[in-house]
Parts: structure tokens; sequence; C-alpha cells
């Protein structure tokens, strides 16, 4: 009887342990206003980059991968305006997503990006950022705040503009 | 290659095994292994080091640490609990059997009814 009640409490404890979890994996979704995640991004150049580090800064994060036909079509546009923001105080970082290290260097050197990138190891920040997939592009201003998050392809100059209008210093 | 891609989960599709995916991601990853098979490396290597480029949920396991680590205890202490009753429920029986005998014996050697 006593070990009948102690396996009972034991799986009560155990249900309430996993309906935690998956309450907070539901009510606490990145969302606009709060504080973007932060992260460590070890780069293709071999330094080692946080968010934290860039703080005074906006900060455009796009994940890609080599394997994503949509992120081949966004990729130009976003080292255009790199180009132009760097001097503003906005930095754009890539992540690479599930990818291989020669690949996600040959799709570097294809579209000559230039800003700051690096390889997601162990998927840890995008499973910080729930990630659901590639592109996806976070735009966090200065205060380390999230300002907006576009999943999808990014093609469209003009929308891309209005989005670093927010998070300039 | 495929022995060991078989024993990986894709990291973007719900239940789908890595040797029979065939996103682009996938077939890069199968590529990899094929690299590393070329290097020497064997597939305990090369489980781990997908694991740690892609994160736990290639394995298909859930890791021992944290909250995650429940699904592998669990397990184990509901069959250690049910076996620990059963050893239980078989002793009191046993006790309770002996009970009887020893209750029933001086009435059957006197006679008595």
């Amino acid at each position: 009887m006593v070990l009948a009640l102690g396996v009972l409490i034991i799986l009560i404890c155990l249900l309430g342990l996993f309906a935690f979890r998956l309450l907070v994996d539901t009510t606490s979704p990145l969302a606009v206003g709060q504080p973007a995640p932060e992260f460590q991004l070890d780069t293709f150049d071999g330094e080692q980059i946080s968010l934290s580090d860039l703080r005074g800064q906006g900060v455009v994060v796009n994940f890609w991968a080599s394997w994503c036909g949509p992120c081949r079509d966004e990729a130009a546009l976003f080292e255009s305006a790199w180009l132009q923001e760097q001097d503003r105080g906005v930095t754009f970082i890539g992540i690479a997503h599930l990818d291989q290290l020669p690949s996600a260097r040959r799709f570097l050197e294809e579209f000559d990006i230039t800003y700051i990138n690096g390889r997601d190891k162990g998927s840890i920040i995008s499973q910080k950022y729930d990630l659901f997939g590639v592109p996806e592009t976070y735009f966090i201003d200065p205060e380390g705040v999230l300002a907006y998050k576009h999943k999808g392809v990014l093609t469209d100059a003009f929308q891309l503009q209005q989005w670093l209008d927010l998070i300039r210093p | 290659m495929y022995s060991i891609a078989r024993e990986l989960w894709c990291p973007l599709c719900a239940g789908i095994r890595l040797d029979a995916c065939e996103l682009q991601a996938c077939v890069q990853m199968r590529e990899e292994i094929s690299h590393l098979l070329e290097e020497g490396r064997d597939k305990e290597f090369i489980i781990a080091y997908f694991e740690e480029q892609y994160g736990s949920q290639v394995h298909g396991q859930p890791p021992f640490a944290g909250i995650y680590g429940w699904a592998w205890w669990t397990p184990l202490l509901l069959i250690t609990a049910a076996g620990l009753a059963i050893v239980n429920r078989m002793r009191r029986a046993s006790v309770a059997r002996s009970e009887r005998l020893r209750g029933s014996t001086p009435k059957a050697a006197s006679g008595q009814t």
C-alpha cells in the first residue's frame, strides 16, 4: 500500500514537471518588445561574438542555410543593406542553421557576404530564438530589445528599410 | 554510409530518418557522413559529431541531463517499483500461507473438524 502510494506520488510529480515544461514552452515565445535572447556565435573568421557585445547598436540577425533556396534570393539584399548601414550603427549577423562548414563558406563566397557570419553549433541559438525555419530575420534595437521579426524570405528593400528604421541608434 | 544515416533523424522533418529524407539539408548531411567515413571516422564518432553540430534531435534520443533525462529514468523507476511490489506481494502471500498452514496443522493432527 505504501509502495503503491509512493509510485503514485512519483508519477504525479513527473506529470507536474512535464506539464510545467509544456506551459513554459507555450507561454514564453520570443515576442516583439521583449529582450532578444543572448547568444554567443563562433564566426567563420575564428572569432567569438556575443549579442551583448553589440549593445548600443542596432542588430540584424539573419538565419540562413546553404541548402535553402529562398536564402539565396535575399542574400544580395542583405549584403547591400549591410554596406549602407555599417556606418549608421547597425550590425548584421548571419547565422548558418543546420549547415556544413564547406557549403556555408561556398555560399558566403558566392554572394560576397562581408558581414559577421557563423554556424549555429548544436542548434543552440535557433532553439533560443524558437526558429521555425530559414530564412528568418530578427531586428534588435540598441537596447537589446526585439523590434521586429520576419519569418520567410525578405527581398523587398523598402520593407527592409522600414524595419532598419526601428533599430538605428 | 546509409547504415549510419539510418540511425540519425532529419532535424527538419518529424519522424523521418536521415537516410530516407530527400531534403537538400539531409542530402548534404549524408555527404558529410561519407566524407567523415573517408577520413576513417567510425560510427560512434560520427553520431557524436552530428549530435554536437546539429543538436540532440538528430540522434532521436533524449539527453540524459535535465528534464529530458526523466524519459530515461521514468521507465526504470516504474520497472523497479513494479518489481518491488511483486516481491512484496509474494512475500506477504508466502507469510499468509505459512500462517494458515501453522494454524491448520494442529487441528488436522488432533482430528478436529
